[in-house]
């Protein structure tokens, strides 16, 4: 997790910001807090809503409404299972389990924004791209780590809110939909997404 | 220009405040503590009652002189185990016979300590304006050590051995954890996780 918050430092401190208003050919870059909700097999993993997410997203206006662009972030998932027992066929094991599931979504992105010279934009958008996932558990002093990458798709909507020409607050929910492997169950998750948007 | 530093400040803030978030902690010792069972699924518990057991636990080593007598854990940590694991099998049904020749089965508890040692290595600078305090020093190294102890329960089919000489375990408990001298209740810790050993062992039940 802590190289995707250097690389969405890396990328937002370095671009240069210089207020214009949304329209075809401008960019907008946001930088936003995410709440992922587990679903399927993520869900039975880990059961708590995870409140550590974080994410970049740049848009590029190829009209005044459809935009294309590509988003990196990353959420947390976690849980502590006190003294729990699992059982695997004929063995079982108990102990304080700690559960990590951390995801790093890396996806294309095309949307259509409503209204966009209006002070409230509404859109909604179709990401394609990869999923990276790592697995922990670690139990007693043992720890156990798997990684995968899969394919994913993600449908979003959401608002954007411009209280400025060059600044927007969005608000938006992103549905993960990982595609299962061979060696990897399927990563699905809802992630709640609020944002600052700088529109240049 | 002020615009662009207060939100490049504020995003700087942002990323720091959520990288430290990162959720991990051992609050205790004994969330370490592990217990795993394993069974023999084809055995026929239900008609065997009769075990037998040593009266010491056997030290495991690795450096036993051939011809010395093995080292055995120590009291009172062997009568507290060995009491323990006889009220679970007694709760269970079964019943303790001090002859091998009426034993159905034979319970084998050993032990043994691990110890690790983890190296950390880092560098630390002071770019200071303080001479000759400033630049990057050489890397220094932290070691960290600590012990665990594994107590291993065998529960062996009596009279039954493979052409090879194996004997024939129908059930197995370990138990895990880090020994910790001054801090925790050991006594406690070893008395939950043998019990717990046997309770998620519905099959043993008579």
């Amino acid at each position: 997790m802590k190289r995707i918050y250097l690389i969405v430092i890396a990328l937002v401190l370095f671009i240069n910001q210089q207020g214009r208003a949304q329209e075809a050919g401008s960019n907008l870059v946001s930088l936003q807090y995410s709440v992922g909700i587990g679903l399927g097999d993520l869900n039975d993993y880990i059961k708590n809503v995870s409140a550590l997410g974080i994410l970049i997203d740049y848009r590029f206006m190829a009209t005044d409404n459809v935009y294309a662009g590509v988003e990196l972030g990353g959420n947390l998932f976690y849980e502590k299972l006190d003294y729990a027992s699992h059982t695997e066929g004929t063995m079982t094991l108990t102990g304080t389990q700690w559960r990590y599931v951390s995801t790093m979504p890396l996806l294309v992105n095309v949307g259509y924004i409503f209204n966009p010279a209006s002070e409230f934009s509404p859109y909604a958008g179709i990401g394609i791209g990869t999923l990276y996932h790592e697995v922990e558990l670690d139990v007693g002093i043992y720890e156990f780590t798997r990684n995968q990458w899969q394919f994913a798709v993600k449908p979003e909507v959401g608002i954007i809110y411009k209280p400025m020409p060059e600044i927007g607050i969005l608000l938006g929910a992103k549905s993960y939909n990982g595609f299962k492997t061979e060696n990897s169950t399927a990563i699905n998750y809802i992630a709640l997404n609020i944002g600052i948007v700088w529109i240049e | 220009m002020k615009t662009k530093l207060t939100t490049q400040l504020i995003l700087l803030g942002l990323c720091i405040m959520l990288a430290g978030c990162y959720p991990y902690s051992t609050a205790y010792v004994e969330e370490l503590d592990l217990v795993l069972t394993d069974y023999d699924a084809a055995y026929t518990f239900k008609v065997n009652k009769n075990y037998a057991m040593p009266d010491s636990i056997v030290k495991v080593t690795g450096n036993r002189v051939e011809g010395e007598p093995p080292i055995c854990v120590k009291e009172p940590y062997s009568s507290l185990i060995l009491n323990r694991i006889e009220s679970n099998m007694t709760a269970l049904g079964y019943t303790r016979v001090d002859d091998l020749l009426d034993a159905d089965l034979v319970l084998f508890p050993s032990a043994l300590e691990t110890t690790y040692q983890q190296y950390y290595y880092d560098y630390y600078y002071y770019w200071g304006w303080y001479y000759p305090y400033y630049g990057w020093y050489y890397p220094y190294q932290t070691v960290t050590t600590y012990t665990t102890g594994t107590l291993l329960m065998n529960l062996v089919a009596a009279g039954q051995t493979s052409a090879s000489g194996n004997l024939h375990i129908v059930w197995t408990g370990l138990i895990n954890g880090i020994l910790d001298y001054y801090g925790s209740d050991g006594d406690a810790r070893l008395t939950l996780a043998i019990d717990q050993s046997f309770s998620q062992s519905d099959y043993l039940h008579q």
